[in-house]
């Protein structure tokens, strides 16, 4: 009986590329050829986040922390008081806040933090979703105590106050929501 | 034997990594894999400096597991060592991270890990003590039963949580194999005494014919109320069946 013989690691290896190149063509061209998997496609993978804070209240509902050997994931500073201001305005889609001096800025609903750092026209920003997908924006921060997908607390304070102005934003699923239910 | 044959990931890794990365927990994972191998490199680096052969490397979720293929009896010493040097890389490495996270992890999983409970760290300390007290045969048993008891205890004392459930009956068939296997590993003791030379610098004297009062680096010599029997001979009462064939 005659041997097959092996191919080499090399050429299996080489095969393998080949086949990624061609998925990789195929999908560009069926992404190209239509409009509505385009619109799907930027939708759901580029813009929008996987809901981690609504997943993560559901799982540790029923089924405990995914952490297990934590006995708190409580890092930051907690205060309890709110948000304490002396003047407020509206401001683009949110609102303004005087607040103190160098205001240390406890968050107000508990979440995962989905960005931490500048953004274009608002300084420095941190966006927290809650369980709830509500987005609140912190805006024109001086400095930022906290990362990206830290877990916080409500009260857990994420950085301190630049020229006695905070900027407030609420959204849900990329649209403005009212203030007043949450101030 | 290279490398891709001694590590292995187990499965259940996989399971926990998805679990954290959908819920939004993967940074706090990366970190326990972080501490998990430093861990684990302080063990293995000692393992090499000693010569001790390593059969499998196994990287479970908030820990991992390194399996020697090595003799029952050699120094207690050299086992102390390979032990410590676990811990002792952590709290090195603990001392060089300024991230809060990372330390409080840290700490969390050393104190579990430094529970007696038995493929984990502390069961093995608790098992040397044990063999400095007592003989072989019982500070194996021993340390089986403290594992039982603790595992039972961190059952009732903490609430239901799917993964550490996990984690408690990954440890449980591990434990129930060895206490299966607690009849072979004595043997297995004793054979290996018959079969190498160790040179064992302390003497034991035993009042009996009972060889399950052997200790571990002990060299040991039988009283059976006339003579005195070395160990060797006993042993080969035992093993050596060459004249009992008929």
């Amino acid at each position: 009986m005659k041997k097959m013989k092996k191919p080499n690691k090399f050429s299996k290896f080489i095969s393998k590329i080949l086949v990624c190149i061609i998925l990789v063509l195929i999908g560009l061209i069926f992404l190209k050829s239509n409009q509505n998997a385009r619109d799907f496609i930027y939708k759901n993978i580029f813009q929008n986040n996987l809901k981690f804070a609504k997943i993560n209240a559901l799982y540790e509902k029923y089924f405990g922390s995914s952490l297990p050997l934590t006995g708190s994931k409580q890092t930051a500073l907690v205060s309890e008081e709110k948000i304490e201001y002396s003047k407020l305005e509206k401001y683009n889609d949110g609102v303004k806040l005087k607040v103190e001096e160098n205001y240390a800025v406890p968050i107000l609903n508990s979440g995962i933090v989905i960005f931490a750092g500048e953004k274009e026209g608002h300084g420095k920003t941190v966006i927290i979703e809650g369980a709830d997908e509500v987005d609140i924006w912190y805006s024109n921060l001086k400095d930022i105590k906290v990362s990206m997908y830290d877990y916080l607390k409500k009260g857990s304070i994420i950085g301190e106050v630049n020229n006695q102005e905070l900027i407030l934003q609420f959204t849900k699923g990329g649209k403005p929501l009212d203030y007043k239910k949450y101030i | 034997m290279t490398i891709k044959n001694i590590f292995k990931i187990h499965p259940f890794y996989f399971f926990t990594a998805f679990i954290c990365a959908i819920t939004g927990n993967f940074k706090g994972f990366l970190i326990f894999s972080k501490i998990t191998i430093i861990h684990e490199i302080g063990h293995i680096l000692a393992a090499i400096f000693l010569k001790w052969n390593i059969k499998k490397i196994i990287i479970l979720p908030f820990g991992a597991l390194t399996i020697f293929n090595e003799k029952i009896n050699k120094p207690l010493k050299e086992e102390l060592l390979i032990l410590i040097f676990g811990p002792i890389f952590q709290l090195i490495f603990n001392s060089f991270t300024s991230s809060e996270i990372t330390l409080n992890y840290s700490v969390s999983l050393l104190l579990f890990n430094l529970l007696p409970i038995w493929p984990l760290d502390g069961s093995k300390f608790l098992n040397i003590i044990l063999n400095k007290l007592i003989s072989f045969k019982k500070s194996h048993l021993i340390t089986l039963y403290i594992s039982f008891v603790f595992i039972i205890f961190i059952v009732i004392k903490t609430n239901f949580n799917l993964i550490l459930i996990l984690i408690l009956m990954l440890i449980l068939t591990k434990e129930i194999e060895e206490y299966k296997n607690h009849k072979n590993t004595f043997n297995k003791f004793l054979l290996e005494r018959y079969l190498y030379n160790f040179k064992f610098k302390k003497i034991k004297i035993i009042k009996s014919l009972n060889t399950n009062k052997m200790k571990r680096d002990y060299k040991h010599i039988f009283y059976d109320g006339e003579n005195y029997l070395t160990e060797r001979k006993i042993l080969k009462k035992k093993f050596d069946f060459t004249r009992k064939t008929w």
